[in-house]
């Protein structure tokens, strides 16, 4: 009778025996070293490829640099009630005109 | 409302680490993750330089898909998920092979652990699947859930099938 006859012969077990099961006869693989070290090379210029250009930080002289070459960009809501303010300034205009057309 | 379990507070920070770019952090999860991530694809895959290969790549998309992943589900399901898609790519590309659900034997195996992995190879595929998920590699019945896709109550019913067939199984090989 081998072990793992003994183990079920048990008519039920726990989780836990479960997973002592598991631990036993089909146990977690650690992962290779060659293979640990090629892979957190691999992750860690993939981090800085893709998610540190888009994390990093301005420092003072380029922000300064940035904002004299870059045109001042102004801020959506502010943009929208210009137009709004220079649509309503022509139609009154307009309306001006035709006000006076008629009277004629 | 926040949760104020340690083991997802820890998991929101991780994130938070790895959304930073902490070179740390990826490498914690790296190896934490990584040995799970082998694990679950040394089961799936023909040989070991596959394994390598598909880990490797699913490791990639996940760095590149970290920003958009909002925590609903745990780092684990998140990596698995991802390796689960590779290995569809993986399947795709080359249609011929037959997707394996079998244990790379180890030469140096005891003989106890190659005749339990002979009964375990018995077991339908998907009971095979949810059993190593549960027993090997650890994943709680939410995370099993999440990675299926169906609700907490499927997962543990087809957990108690797959473990009733596992059981079964057993019994034929003692009666064999």
């Amino acid at each position: 009778m081998t072990m793992i006859d003994n183990f079920f012969n048990q008519k039920s077990y726990s989780e836990r025996e479960l997973q002592t099961l598991f631990a036993q006869y089909l146990p977690v693989e650690p992962l290779p070293p060659v293979f640990a070290a090629q892979l957190k090379e691999r992750v860690l210029a993939e981090v800085s490829l893709v998610i540190k250009p888009a994390r990093t930080s301005i420092s003072g002289p380029v922000i300064f640099f940035q904002q004299a070459i870059s045109p001042k960009r102004t801020p959506l809501a502010r943009r929208a009630i210009k137009l709004f303010l220079i649509c309503a300034f022509l139609t009154l205009l307009t309306l001006l005109f035709f006000s006076q057309w008629v009277s004629r | 409302m926040e949760s104020s379990d340690p083991k997802s507070r820890s998991e929101r920070d991780l994130l938070q680490r790895l959304k930073r770019g902490d070179e740390d952090a990826w490498v914690y999860f790296t190896q934490e993750h990584g040995t799970r991530l082998f694990n679950f694809l040394r089961h799936r895959l023909p040989s070991q330089q596959d394994v390598e290969d598909v880990a490797a790549d699913a490791l990639s998309a996940v760095v590149r898909a970290i920003m958009t992943f909002d925590g609903n589900v745990t780092l684990t399901t998140f990596l698995l998920t991802i390796a689960k898609n590779k290995l569809a790519d993986f399947y795709r590309r080359q249609p011929k092979t037959s997707e394996l659900l079998e244990t790379m034997v180890d030469p140096g195996s005891a003989t106890d652990s190659i005749e339990f992995r002979e009964v375990f190879s018995t077991v339908r595929k998907e009971y095979q699947e949810i059993l190593q998920m549960r027993y090997q590699l650890g994943l709680s019945v939410q995370e099993i859930a999440d990675f299926l896709g169906i609700t907490y109550k499927a997962a543990e019913s087809y957990l108690s099938r797959a473990k009733q067939e596992l059981r079964k199984a057993l019994d034929k090989d003692d009666d064999d």
